[in-house]
């Protein structure tokens, strides 16, 4: 059985103010999904409630992964079960580093998925803190730095510090890369890249596309979908999907725009 | 404070201290002149600023004695329970000076070195040997035995300490290391650090104080004195890590000549409670320095620094960048003055400090004092008191570390920052043991 995500009537408040009223929608592993919506239509809110940030209240309704409620579970436990988030806005974190980070984050993942031998802590390392070898995760780092066009030096600088918009959204996906996750959503990882920095990134997540892995690409315009072309589109207004359908709704809406949708849903607003 | 008359605190002590060392007439009419001061200065009331917020009426005075007097010339074997820390991880050193108690217990320095004329030795042997070197600094200008009643009872009876000198035009490449190390119960230490790098020297000084068990009591009061010469390039780090049972009150000062740079680090990892005067006086034209600063607290420890940015002359520069991470019920205090005097034109000073509530009952105060009587300078401050960031955390957290994994790494993040202004691999490893062990 896959992993697949199910969310089903979902209603989220902020500070008290309901956000997502009544989202239904299913991510199955190996399958892409297009989110698109109007600035403010609770793409973020619907990114953040998955990802379990704790300042998003769910009200009623419910998200599963492979079968499990996620929502009794926190961020950690989350990511461990295989859910990502590539940030629309990526936190910098002073004093770390990119590759210490990683190489804890990667250990803790697979620690969680049983693909780190807990045994290797013979020597007195309680098993929360076996981390995998140095050469092995180097190894890993450098290849796919390699592949996202990410030179070396970030491996050592701090994270998200001084990062340009480009550099902040490749390192996310480098994450993603490194995690493995079942299902990995992606918040805006389009905007603000100018279109070499566009097509490296959209090329990144087309190669980890693939049978293993379900994407929620969340988006406001429709560019990236030029060079990733998802199964099913969905439109998002005012905290509930209005419009589903193919790749064919993307173009539709590139053509006639969010008021089309807007004018089409006024009940709904 | 409890201030009862202490026997072993009398001019009879001064006497008796400096014949048993057998010092030359001078250090001796010295420690004379500090005892009369002694007697003529009061304790802090409390009502000082720089005392303000550090309460003494804890201390004891009476419960600490005086080491015995140390003869000239001993050497002792080094204890099993120093030997772990006689190497630095990684780092290769031109010298190393262990002493205990006052006791010297190493003292090596490259012969290379010795040759080129550096010296690096107990301050007491210098006292006997380089008086030439010694008399001209020790207690005259940076930190006058006058400056407090702390002082004047340090010049009275100090004791131990470092006295490390490098000719003109000596660049020493590799760092210079002393270990001080307290393993008497209840004694009161009062080493003293003289670093004289003269004109267009270069040197690296590490200070590293421990005690030999994490519950040994004892009253630590100590001074340190910098002077780079012209041109000189003078790196300074130091790690306080003493018991958790020490008072502690540190004056030191550096003093700034012409074109001469300090970088000067300090960790304040230990004791129960630390006061620490901190200060760079920039007397030459175009000298520069950088402070920074960490520290991390739990329990009830109290660490209070006092920092000085004197600038005294035109084209010079100062940066300072404290941080503080604190646990438990513990406390600090960080007032930082910048001093432009009237002459300091075109100078630039600038001064950071930010501290980390890791619990609700921790504090921080933070106190700028920019005194700017100058006209073309650049000063600014800034600084933060926060507690750990929310998104900080829910992003670590998204990645798979648990809540405490990624509130551990943005801990130690956070000083690292700091930890990386340590230029010397051994002491950043050390500093992210001492911290990982502690959080
Ligand atoms: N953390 C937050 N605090 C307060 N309001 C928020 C927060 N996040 C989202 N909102 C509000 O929720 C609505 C949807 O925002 P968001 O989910 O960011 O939309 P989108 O990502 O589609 O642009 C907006 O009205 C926004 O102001
Ligand atoms: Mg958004």
């Amino acid at each position: 059985m896959g992993t697949d995500l199910v969310i089903r009537d979902l209603h989220v408040s902020v500070e008290g103010k309901p956000i997502l009223r009544g989202l239904n929608l299913e991510v199955k592993q190996g399958e892409i999904h297009a989110l698109m919506g109007p600035n403010g239509s609770g793409k973020s809110t619907l990114a953040y409630t998955l990802m379990g940030h704790p300042k998003y209240h769910v009200d009623r309704g419910e998200v599963l992964l492979g079968g499990e409620n996620l929502l009794a579970m926190d961020a950690s436990a989350r990511a461990q079960k295989g859910l990502f988030l590539a940030f629309q806005y990526p936190v910098t974190v002073p004093g770390v580093t990119l590759a210490n980070f990683l190489r804890s984050a990667v250990s803790a993942v697979r620690r969680a998925r049983g693909q780190l031998a807990v045994e290797a802590a013979g020597d007195g390392a309680s098993p929360q803190e076996v981390l995998i070898p140095m050469r092995q995760f180097r190894r890993e780092l450098l290849e796919r730095m390699r592949a996202l066009g990410i030179e070396e030096e970030f491996a050592r600088r701090y994270l998200n510090e001084g990062f340009s918009g480009g550099e902040k959204k490749r390192i996310e996906i480098l994450q993603l890369a490194m995690l493995e996750p079942k299902i990995a959503i992606l918040d805006e990882t389009d905007s603000g890249l100018d279109i070499d920095a566009l097509r490296t990134v959209a090329e990144g997540i087309k190669r980890l596309a693939g049978p293993e892995l379900g994407v929620l690409l969340i988006t406001h315009y429709q560019r990236i979908l030029n060079y990733i072309t998802p199964h099913y589109v969905h439109v998002l207004l005012d905290g509930q999907i209005v419009e589903s359908g193919g790749p064919e709704l993307a173009t539709t809406l590139e053509a006639k725009g969010y008021d089309w949708v807007r004018e089409k849903h006024a009940s709904v607003a | 404070m409890t201030v009862e008359t202490l026997q072993q605190w009398s001019a009879e002590a001064v006497e008796a201290l400096s014949a048993a060392k057998a010092e030359p007439s001078w250090m001796r009419e010295r420690r004379l002149a500090a005892w009369r001061c002694f007697e003529e200065l009061a304790w802090p009331s409390g009502t000082e600023e720089e005392w303000r917020r550090t309460d003494l009426r804890g201390l004891h005075l009476e419960a600490y004695a005086p080491l015995p007097p140390v003869p000239p010339a001993r050497q002792e074997e080094v204890p099993a329970v120093l030997q772990p820390h006689l190497a630095l991880p990684e780092t290769a050193l031109g010298g190393l000076l262990l002493q205990q108690d006052g006791v010297p217990l190493r003292c090596e320095l490259e012969p290379e070195l010795r040759r080129q004329g550096v010296v690096f030795c107990p301050l007491e042997a210098a006292v006997q040997e380089y008086p030439e070197l010694v008399a001209p600094y020790f207690m005259t200008q940076a930190v006058p035995a006058a400056m407090s009643k702390f002082t004047a009872l340090h010049g009275a009876l100090w004791q131990g300490g470092v006295f490390l000198y490098v000719p003109r035009g000596v660049q020493v490449a590799l760092p210079l290391r002393a270990l001080t190390v307290h393993g008497r119960a209840a004694s009161l230490q009062q080493a003293h650090v003289l670093l004289v790098a003269d004109e267009q020297a270069q040197v690296t000084f590490i200070e590293e104080q421990l005690s030999c068990a994490e519950d040994l009591p004892g009253l630590y009061n100590g001074v340190v004195e910098i002077f780079t010469q012209r041109g000189a390039q003078v790196t300074v780090l130091q790690i306080q890590n003493w018991s958790r049972r020490l008072w502690g009150f540190a004056y030191q000062r550096a003093l700034l000549a012409e074109d001469s740079h300090l970088r000067w680090a300090v960790a304040g990892l230990g004791s129960r409670l630390h006061w620490t005067s901190l200060g760079v006086v920039l007397r030459g034209r175009g000298s520069s320095s950088r402070l920074f600063g960490l520290t991390l607290t739990d329990g009830r420890q109290h660490l209070d620094y006092q920092t000085l940015q004197d600038h005294q002359a035109p084209h010079t520069e100062s940066d300072l960048l404290f941080k503080s991470a604190l646990l438990g019920r513990s406390r600090t205090v960080f007032r930082g003055v910048i001093w432009l005097r009237p002459q300091a034109q075109h100078t630039n000073a600038y001064q950071a400090d930010h501290s980390l509530l890791l619990s609700p009952h921790a504090r921080a105060d933070s106190l700028p004092i920019l005194e700017i009587e100058a006209d073309d300078v650049r000063c600014k401050h800034g600084s933060t008191t926060g507690r750990i960031d929310d998104e900080q955390l829910f992003y670590l957290m998204s990645r798979g570390l648990s809540a405490q994994e990624a509130q551990r790494m943005i801990v130690e993040g956070f000083l690292e920052t700091v930890i990386a202004e340590f230029p010397v691999a051994g002491c950043q490893e050390r500093l992210r043991q001492l911290v990982a062990a502690r959080i």
